[in-house]
């Protein structure tokens, strides 16, 4: 086992202190966030809105150049819009 | 695996093509990208978003198809480990184990606040493999199933797919700029920062704080730690370090940008080089209103495209430089630079090119974008499950040993200041109407 020493016990008991401290962080993260000052709360207030999902690892979601979307699921993507001038090879 | 090594280190056999993990790797993605190209499977599971009631993340219409996502990745990875000589039986019970945590780490990492904060599944995955670990600790029957690097690799194989060159050509030169420019300098200048001011032995770690800091995150470190055949300790705390700042830039830079008075097109370009994750910068540039978004999300997916040219790069440089130094004496030939090589960088790179040049004309991007669509569940299931496996296998001393000093944290912040400030002045040339025609 790759574990810490101590009693069987007092090991599970640790586990259990852990899920209670994440599913506290969890609440509390729910109950705080909305009434959050300042830019914070602007920024949480704006990913609820607009369902942005700001998940470290979704980078490939954006490989679709032809659709963008916040407000799909957390399902990114890009259009190059003609509007947007995007340089020489913008669309 | 080797002394707790992302990659393996041995000579190099025809044998090899099945016998080892990094072939396995690659044949795994190409099975998984067949079974979904010749539309076996047309819909690859998520656990669902909730945001009061868990049991919304679990629809009734859900558990047959998680039920035979656990089952076929278990199929198909315990003929690899069979072939490979492990003990199969051991391999799947620990398996499914992982798998379980990963669905576990899913449904937190999907609560609608946890998202919105950015609080991913890859920080729930460490988090509750480190939490059991240290606790509890790991059954050893359990880290038989545990397998990171092979859940690492075929994810990252799967990445190289996802990778289209042609897409690039499409977003213009002062995207290009931004973040083909700043991106390989910024890592240059953190690889020195660290190893030669900062003196830091451990250039695993150095050169995955550099990927991470300048490409995008989680992803880049992960390629970068499985290239430079770091400890799973440095990978583990790369991320952690990037994510808890992801979330800080995400929130601090688009107030700021907008104090400073930055056009939103400049400003888009300036989140888009420096903030880590790609959903934190399409977050905070609709802070500062849709162009700035969409011209942040663009240069982030320029950049994003470099991941598969840094792990090649960083590949190369290890077994021709760094290798070489720890044994000045000793010149390696080119076979030997062969089989030191991780293998498994060749299907990155191989299915980015056939995706790229092969599918794309043949199919159409529509075809393309289906199956992509798919293969992006796989691999994050695996990324997913590769975080947990790293977690069951990680300790908490361990890796407080390698904070000590605070070295990798002052590499990480002087790092990203350095890219904060350069993205900022390469941005306003290409975006600020000085190189370019304005935005």
């Amino acid at each position: 086992m790759a574990g810490r020493p101590g009693s069987a016990a007092r090991r599970w008991l640790k586990l259990a202190m852990a899920a209670a401290v994440a599913a506290a962080f969890l609440v509390a993260a729910q109950l705080v966030s909305p009434s959050l000052p300042g830019a914070a709360g602007m920024v949480y207030e704006q990913n609820c809105s607009q369902d942005i999902d700001a998940s470290a690892l979704f980078y490939t979601e954006v490989t679709d150049v032809h659709e963008f979307s916040v407000t799909g699921g957390g399902r990114y993507a890009i259009d190059v819009r003609p509007g947007l001038k995007l340089g020489a090879g913008g669309e | 695996m080797v002394d707790g090594n992302v990659i393996e280190e041995k000579k190099s056999r025809w044998t090899e093509l099945y016998l080892k993990e990094d072939w396995w790797s690659i044949w795994f993605a190409a099975i998984l990208i067949l079974v979904v190209a010749v539309g076996w499977i047309t819909k690859v599971p998520k656990v669902g978003k909730w945001t009061d009631n868990p049991l919304t993340a679990f629809p009734a219409d859900l558990f047959l198809p998680l039920a035979l996502l656990v089952v076929g990745l278990g199929v198909m990875t315990a003929v690899g480990v069979a072939f490979m000589k492990l003990d199969v039986k051991r391999y799947l019970a620990g398996y499914v184990v992982v798998m379980v945590l990963a669905i576990v780490s899913y449904f937190l990492a999907n609560q609608a606040t946890m998202k919105a904060w950015g609080i991913g599944y890859a920080i729930w995955a460490l988090a509750i493999g480190l939490v059991i670990a240290n606790t509890v600790g790991t059954p050893e029957w359990i880290l038989k199933g545990a397998r990171s690097e092979m859940f690492i690799k075929t994810g990252l194989v799967l990445l190289g797919a996802e990778i289209l060159f042609n897409r690039i050509l499409k977003l213009g030169g002062p995207g290009l700029m931004v973040a083909w420019i700043v991106t390989p300098t910024v890592i240059i200048f953190m690889w020195h920062f660290g190893t030669r001011f900062m003196k830091m032995t451990n250039k695993p770690l150095v050169i995955i704080i550099a990927a991470a800091t300048s490409v995008c995150g989680v992803s880049a470190a992960i390629a970068t730690s499985a290239a430079c055949r770091s400890k799973k300790d440095d990978l583990t705390l790369a991320v952690g370090m990037t994510m808890i700042f992801t979330v800080l830039m995400m929130v601090l830079m688009p107030p700021f940008a907008k104090l400073i008075g930055l056009s939103p097109a400049v400003a888009g370009a300036w989140l888009g080089g420096t903030i880590d994750s790609t959903g934190a910068v399409v977050a905070a540039g609709a802070f500062l209103g849709e162009k700035a978004e969409q011209v942040a999300a663009v240069v982030k997916m320029i950049q994003n495209v470099l991941i598969g040219l840094v792990a090649f790069a960083v590949a190369v440089f290890w077994v021709t430089r760094v290798d070489r130094d720890a044994d000045p004496d000793h010149k390696p030939t080119l076979m030997e630079v062969w089989y030191r090589f991780p293998k498994f960088i060749l299907g990155f790179v191989a299915a980015s090119i056939v995706f790229s040049f092969v599918l794309m004309p043949l199919f159409g991007e529509t075809a393309v974008d289906d199956i992509l669509n798919k293969t992006k569940v796989f691999r994050s299931w695996l990324f997913c499950m590769a975080f947990v496996a790293i977690g069951l296998e990680s300790n908490f001393k361990q890796l407080a040993s390698q904070l000590v000093g605070g070295k990798p944290i002052i590499v990480y912040i002087v790092g990203q200041s350095f890219n904060i400030l350069l993205t900022l002045f390469v941005a306003w040339l290409a975006f600020g109407g000085v190189l370019f025609e304005a935005f």
